[in-house]
């Protein structure tokens, strides 16, 4: 009986991770989706003043050959950025293609970071991305990582106010992650953080990783010419999982 | 199209203002609806367009609802504040149907989710015109 309790406790955690994991997938689409639409927005306005200049030559300052030129490269400029986001995207989307696999962290934090950069302009939070080298692929489950990484993201966003700083670094885990991955949220302008307010479907979540969160010490915090004060933060131990 | 930007024809004598912080974005569409005649000025901040707003006195804003200084709800609340009878039409890439209905009832005129065609916006433009001439004869 007791066996069969706790199996359907732990059938009802899946699927609350789970539909958690649906939402932040959901509300990364939806700030895609905002980004595309500011970039069509802004192509579509230059190219529609290449049409205008063409038909109206001449009616303002600015020499026709010179506005052409700068409306061209923004029109450029912009597809490539979206270009760039869908391709972002399709690799987002493919990380669920397969539950468990070999990946980079550094490219799955570059790809998160990619999507979260406007959230954080719209709050006024500088977002920076600290990436170490020399890290190892691991095996884990891409797709459920990421949306740990989201949920910490958002628990930091709550946080975090105008003009404060999120730092997230990857760093080659140590001993006790063996040979997997750390990655650390610096919040800037926070004096302190209580983990234990992070709910129990990110925590399931994360130990579904076979991964620890940990609260970071004043020496992780130091790692700067200016020093960090007033910041405070935590890091996500992330192992590299036998391979089934 | 053509006859839908005709109508831009009876918004001359009008001031618009465009509070986006897309500058690109912003000051292309600025541009385009001054080479039609549309006493336009933009803005990329919140701020920067609530003290446009008391140097211009426009007739008609076009608003931003996401902005990295402060929402374009609360910049739409401020502008009906300082005068109610100047349209609002908000102008986003936010794609949720919440944030316009919430828009409309703190008192925008229209809500249009970017991309737009500008002869689409014109016409909103000519429309939001229309209804601050009757607001006036009104209370004329």
């Amino acid at each position: 009986m007791t066996t069969g309790i706790t199996a359907e406790g732990t059938g009802e955690q899946e699927r609350a991770m789970r539909q958690q994991q649906m939402a932040s997938f959901g509300r990364l689409i939806a700030d895609f989706s905002h980004e595309m639409r500011n970039h069509l927005a802004v192509i579509q306005e230059a190219n529609g003043l290449l049409e205008d200049i063409l038909v109206m030559e001449g009616t303002e300052g600015n020499s026709v050959p010179v506005l052409l030129k700068e409306t061209a490269a923004q029109i450029s400029q912009r597809v490539r950025r979206s270009a760039d986001l869908c391709q972002h995207l399709s690799g987002m989307a493919h990380r669920s293609d397969t539950p468990c696999s070999s990946f980079q962290v550094n490219d799955l934090v570059a790809e998160l970071v990619i999507f979260l950069e406007r959230s954080t302009r719209s709050r006024q939070i500088s977002l920076q991305l600290d990436q170490g080298q020399g890290i190892d692929p691991i095996y884990n489950e891409p797709a459920l990582l990421q949306h740990v990484l989201y949920q910490l993201y958002a628990f930091s966003l709550e946080l975090l106010s105008n003009g404060q700083t999120l730092i997230i670094s990857t760093a080659i885990g140590t001993v006790q992650t063996k040979g997997g991955v750390a990655i650390s949220f610096r919040l800037g302008g926070v004096p302190k953080l209580d983990l234990a307010e992070l709910s129990a479907t990110v925590s399931a979540a994360i130990a579904s990783l076979g991964a620890k969160l940990e609260g970071l010490q004043q020496e992780d915090l130091e790692v700067t010419e200016q020093g960090f004060a007033g910041f405070c933060g935590f890091k996500l131990l992330v192992p590299s999982l036998p391979v089934a | 199209m053509k006859d839908k930007e005709q109508e831009m024809g009876k918004n001359e004598g009008m001031k618009l203002l465009i509070i986006d912080d897309e500058v690109e974005f912003a000051a292309t569409l600025c541009r385009r609806l001054q080479l039609r005649n549309i006493d336009a000025v933009d803005a990329h901040s919140g701020q920067e367009g609530l003290v446009l707003l008391t140097e211009i006195h426009p007739n008609i804003v076009i608003l931003d609802l996401k902005m990295h200084d402060m929402s374009g709800l609360d910049v739409l609340e401020k502008i009906k504040t300082y005068d109610a009878t100047i349209e609002v039409i908000m102008l986003t890439g936010h794609g949720s149907v919440r944030a316009g209905i919430e828009a409309g009832e703190k008192g925008a005129f229209d809500y249009m989710i970017k991309p737009v065609d500008l002869p689409d916006l014109l016409v909103k433009i000519a429309e939001a015109v229309k209804k601050q001439i009757e607001g006036d004869e009104g209370r004329g």
